[in-house]
Order: structure tokens, then C-alpha cells, then sequence
């Protein structure tokens, strides 16, 4: 079943040159489509800049598109108002990168994580404080009800928003860059946690991360953004395995493994074009290694069967 | 003899209620032209070890013990004296470059401001070598991006800024603090593609910090692993990888995701702080090898084989761990 289904979506910002001169575009995303299935991790990557996060934040309907729409089971969420609206809202969650900033320093951790459910009154009195607690045991806090954010390592904040956001029981959960902020044993320990909450609670997930390491890890399908366009998309496996567009080929290359003394060999040229002055044809042909006549001229579809997609001329032509 | 020999530095913080010990006993050496790699989560005292290197603690941070660099301790250096030798023996490259350039002066100036600073030469040269070492760093149109401010260049273009201005002096030896951390993996590599070039052409010596144990393996020939302040393990990047033998570093390794299926183990807890650090082995607490020994009494980092150092009096029990 298809959870969520994006549509031809795009953002653009208005960048402001001159005084006089008319407005400008930052196309953050231009022309997006992806559906995220029940049970199922959807993983978005692709460096800063691409257009991730204000995918995410669209996702959430934090902010509004330019065009196309976003559907969640069917509805298109930026026509929801009143308790439908409110459903929508109990049911996607996010989880921010940086759990410095995401929590309400002033609050402690009862406060923030009762919220949610006084809001959507799934409880209140004595009930509500019993779930507080098992939502925290659930993500491996114990006894930390009266206290507050400074109190906590990044790892523990972290848990602390995910417990925030399992409060509602979301049925998805877009997941923002969650571990890029935290050290490797602890990002271990909050992978571990996703892992679990995917198996047991029947959450999906939608997850952002520039990491392909653990994008391989976690993720079922995944969409390659560049520019604000998907230029690859499909199962985990098979991207990992073969990767069709020259970008994702660099991008699997640039991680660097754990072997000592291999060296990698594409070394991508150039750093990416600003998105208000997105080249024409293929927004990667400048960088590409492998272009050839018709990249900087003609803008290729994302086309493909069998669930793997590719936006390359090398591929379709 | 090495270029640069650590012997038993220890950094304390100044508090009101007494110091703080966070740098214990730390002791290794960087050979001329090699590159070291000196990894660990935050916390464990790396930064602050290349901060004391520089002589660029915090006033409320002090270091105690030798850093002989070419012969002298620079930690009993006159202040004139080692601010001599910053930036034209010893540079360093930090890991936010926005940070650490000035954002009122171009960027060409601020590159120009560490020749004249240390040679003599007349503006007219010194803007020659400003562009050269533009070029160096490979920077296109090096004529017109020396007349930018940092805010007008790309996280991955200040860093090359950083480097060129690094480099200017043809340092002995460069300190790298997460050079790549704050970077896309496709700029990541370029940079770190740069720093080898420019390490075998200025045949400079490395101390590379980083908590990537990738940058380490692809980059490093030495490696030392720290932890709350300790050094717990220290050999050649291919024993490191192959054969560990600290609990913490087989814990590290085991923590990085390798492909769907092969299930994750991550090291329980967190890293305790410097002032509330278990008695005896300070790993003991999150240690799944740990032996009720190993809480009372601290270990002694003790020779495994030639060239390979760990802390931890189980670690020939531990069964090698192979990196799959």
C-alpha cells in the first residue's frame, strides 16, 4: 500500500538580486516524484544543497509548494484543514539532525514528550505519565522524567526526540539527517533503535542522510538527488550493487571504506553549480565524467522499468 | 630521531575546585613526511592535544609534559618564539574554515598576511606566491577569487584557503583537525586527494585528527586511538585495521555499518567526562571484555608486537577481529 506519493513536486525560493531587478529562482526542488510503501524505508541522498531537506520539510507540509502535490493515503496534504489536518499531523513525525536545537531547553523531558499527546489528547493524569515512561524505556531512557536537555549527551537527546515523536504513534516518520550530529558508537546505538522501532512498531520511515553507508544499512528504496531532481532511483540493493548514473557511481566512491590503503579513483572535478544558476540539459553534465553531445543540451527523463529509474543519456539514449 | 616526540603530556582544566586532568600520559612520535592519524569520539582529548602542539590552549587550559619539535619543547617556548614557528614550521588547518577565516579581510590578503608575516619578500613578490599557492590548492580563476571574501566561497573553497594559507611557509609538519568533517563525501575527497599531492610535494608531515575511521584507513600510516583523554591503541594502519587489539577500537569498527544483514553492535553507554571517569580501566564501564580486574586497576599501554601498542591486559585473549 502506498503510505505517501509524491507528484511532480517543486519549491522554489524567491532570491532577491537588485533592488530592481525582478525576482530570481532557487529551484530547491524541481519536479520530484517518489511514493513511500507501508513497512518500508524510503532514503533520500545526495550532497548539501540537492533539495533534501526541504523535500522533508514539504513532507511535513512545514511550508507550502510552488506546484505538484503530496498525497498521504490518498488525500493530498496540502488541501487537509480542521481534524483532518490534525490527523495528518499526528501522523507523520520528524526527527531534526541536530537534537542541540531540537529540544525546548527550558522544558524537561515530561514536559516535551507529554506534549504531543495533551495536544491530540491521547491521554492525561496518571495514563499520560505511564506512557511518558514507557516511551522512554522504549528507547532506552530510564528515570529521567524531571530532567532537562543540557542534562543529556547528543545520543540521549536524540532518543529523547524520537521518544517525542513516537508519543502520537506516527504511522511515518521522516528522519532528517538523525545520526550526522552524533559520534560513531552512538550513532550505532540510535541506528540500532530505528531498526527496532521499524520491525516492532510498523512505523515507515522516510529517511534523509548524506551517508551512504548507512543508507545501504537501513533503507529498502532510494532516490539520488542532485540539483532538486531525482537522477536515480530504486531498490537499495541494486543501486548498491550496480549504480546506472555516473553521480551516484562517484558518490558510492567518495565514502571511504575501512581498508587501509585503497585509493579511490574518480575524484569528482568540480563542486556543485549554485541552484539559482542551474546548467542547462543535464544539471550534472559540467562534472560528469562520462558526457557526451547531447548532456548539455537536452534534459534527460528519469526513465526506467523494473522499479529502476535514471535520468542519464547514457542509459535511455 | 622524529620530528615531533610526545612524552607524557597531560592537559588539565582549570577549575575553581581544582584541575582537571583530560590528556593522560599521552606519548607517540611523527616521523618526517609521514602522515599520523589520531582518531577517537569527541571528548577524548584530540583536539586538545593539537591545540597544546600549537600552543593555543585556552587561557582556563594548560598543558604539562614535552612536545620536542626538531629538538626544542615547544611547550617551554617564549611566547615571540613559538609564534614564530606557527604557521611557518608547524600550520595548522582547523575543521569549520568559515570560522577560522577572517570575514572582513579578502581572502587573497588574509594568504598574503602568513608570508609577509614570516619571509621577507616585498608585496609585489608576496603576491606572486599568494596566487602560486592558490594554484597549489586548485582554485580556478585564482586572479579573481584572491579579491573574494570568505562568505562568497563554498565550505569546500575556504578549506582550500585554509590549506593554501597552511601551506604557505612550507611547513615541516601540518596539523589536519577534521579537515573534512563539516564537508560532502565528493568534496571530502577531493580535499583529502589535495592534501596527498601537497604532502608529497612539501614532503611534510601529517597529524591528521579525525573521528572517521575511513579518512584514517585511506590516508594514514600510523594510527593512534584515543580515549577519555588516553591513548589505547597505537600501530601501523594496517595492524590497526587487521588486527586490533584495544576493545574499544574492535567496538569502533563494529559500530560502522558494512552492508544489509550483518547485524550492529555498538559499544553500550556513552563516553563518561573527564571528571567522572570509572577507577581502572577507564573503557571498563562499556566493556564487554571486561574482567573484574579490569575496574580496579588501570592498564599500562604495553607492547603487543613491534610498533603496536595497546591499553587493555586482555588483549591477546580477544580474538582477532577481521574487517570484513
Amino acid at each position: 500500500m502506498k503510505l505517501i506519493e509524491v507528484k511532480a513536486l517543486k519549491k522554489y525560493f524567491p532570491v532577491k538580486k537588485t533592488a530592481f531587478a525582478r525576482h530570481e529562482w532557487l529551484k530547491a526542488v524541481d519536479g520530484v516524484d517518489f511514493s513511500l510503501e507501508k513497512d518500508r524505508v524510503f532514503a533520500l541522498v545526495g550532497e548539501s544543497g540537492c533539495g533534501k531537506s526541504t523535500v522533508a520539510r514539504l513532507l511535513l507540509r512545514l511550508i507550502e509548494p510552488t506546484e505538484g502535490e503530496i498525497t498521504f493515503k490518498g488525500e493530498n496534504i496540502f488541501k487537509l484543514k480542521g481534524q483532518r489536518l490534525k490527523a495528518f499531523r499526528r501522523a507523520v513525525q520528524i526527527v531534526f539532525q541536530d537534537p542541540f536545537a531540537s529540544l525546548n531547553p527550558r522544558r524537561t523531558v515530561y514536559d516535551t514528550i507529554s506534549e504531543p499527546m495533551k495536544i491530540h489528547k491521547i491521554a492525561k493524569g496518571s495514563e499520560l505519565k505511564d506512557r511518558v515512561v514507557e516511551l522512554l524505556r522504549k528507547v532506552g531512557l530510564q528515570d529521567v522524567l524531571n530532567r532537562y536537555p543540557h542534562e543529556f549527551s547528543g545520543g540521549q537527546r536524540q532518543r529523547i526526540c524520537i521518544a517525542r515523536a513516537l508519543s502520537v504513534s506516527p504511522e511515518v516518520i521522516v528522519a532528517d539527517e538523525p545520526l550526522s550530529a552524533l559520534d560513531v558508537s552512538i550513532q550505532a546505538q540510535i541506528l540500532n533503535l530505528l531498526m527496532d522501532l521499524k520491525q516492532q512498531s510498523g512505523i515507515s520511515f522516510i529517511f534523509i542522510s548524506h551517508d551512504l553507508k548507512v543508507v545501504e544499512y537501513f533503507s529498502d528504496e532510494v532516490a539520488v538527488m542532485y540539483l532538486g531532481k531525482i537522477v536515480e532511483y530504486a531498490r537499495t540493493e541494486d543501486i548498491f550493487r550496480q549504480p546506472y548514473h555516473p553521480y551516484t557511481e562517484i558518490l558510492l566512491n567518495s565514502t571511504p571504506g575501512i581498508k587501509p590503503g585503497t585509493k579511490r579513483r574518480q575524484i569528482l572535478s568540480a563542486e556543485v553549480p549554485s541552484p539559482i544558476d542551474i546548467p542547462p540539459g543535464c544539471p550534472f553534465h559540467p562534472r560528469c565524467p562520462k558526457r557526451f553531445s547531447p548532456c548539455d543540451r537536452i534534459v534527460p527523463e528519469l526513465e526506467g522499468s523494473g522499479g529502476r529509474l535514471v535520468a542519464c543519456h547514457l542509459r535511455t539514449g | 630521531m622524529s620530528l615531533l616526540q610526545v612524552r607524557d603530556l597531560n592537559i588539565f582544566f582549570r577549575t575553581q575546585s581544582g584541575s582537571i586532568n583530560i590528556v593522560n600520559n599521552l606519548n607517540f612520535d611523527i616521523e618526517e613526511a609521514t602522515v599520523f592519524g589520531l582518531a577517537g569520539e569527541s571528548g577524548s582529548g584530540k583536539s586538545l592535544t593539537a591545540l597544546a602542539i600549537m600552543g593555543i590552549l585556552p587561557p582556563n587550559i594548560y598543558a604539562e609534559g614535552t612536545v620536542n619539535f626538531k629538538g626544542t619543547n615547544l611547550l617551554t617556548l617564549s611566547p615571540e618564539a613559538i609564534r614564530d614557528l606557527r604557521g611557518r614550521e608547524i600550520s595548522m588547518i582547523f575543521q569549520e574554515p568559515m570560522t577560522s577565516l577572517n570575514p572582513v579581510l579578502k581572502v587573497g590578503h588574509q594568504i598574503r598576511e602568513v608570508i609577509t608575516t614570516h619571509l621577507k619578500v616585498t608585496k609585489k613578490e608576496a603576491d606572486k606566491i599568494t596566487l602560486g599557492l592558490m594554484r597549489a590548492v586548485k582554485i580556478p580563476a585564482p586572479e579573481i577569487r584572491m579579491k573574494e571574501y570568505p562568505h562568497q566561497m563554498s565550505g569546500g573553497m575556504r578549506q582550500r584557503i585554509m590549506m593554501a594559507m597552511a601551506i604557505a611557509c612550507s611547513p615541516s609538519l601540518l596539523i589536519a583537525d577534521e579537515p573534512t568533517t563539516a564537508l560532502d563525501v565528493t568534496i571530502q575527497a577531493q580535499l583529502l586527494e589535495l592534501l596527498r599531492d601537497l604532502r608529497q610535494q612539501k614532503n611534510m608531515a601529517v597529524l591528521l585528527i579525525t573521528h572517521d575511521l575511513g579518512v584514517i584507513a585511506e590516508n594514514a600510516e600510523k594510527v593512534a586511538i584515543m580515549y577519555a583523554g588516553r591513548l589505547v591503541e597505537l600501530a601501523d594502519v594496517h595492524t590497526l585495521f587487521e588486527e586490533p587489539r584495544h576493545p574499544y577500537t574492535i567496538g569502533l569498527l563494529r559500530c560502522l555499518p558494512r552492508g544489509k544483514g550483518t547485524p550492529l553492535k555498538p559499544i553500550p553507554g556513552t563516553v563518561p567526562k573527564p571528571n567522572h571517569l570509572p577507577p581502572g580501566c577507564k573503557f571498563s564501564d562499556r566493556c564487554g571484555f571486561a574482567i573484574p580486574e579490569c575496574k580496579t586497576k588501570e592498564p599500562a599501554l604495553r607492547k603487543i608486537k613491534d610498533g603496536h601498542l595497546a591499553r587493555c591486559i586482555r588483549a591477546e585473549e580477544i580474538e582477532q577481529y577481521k574487517v570484513a
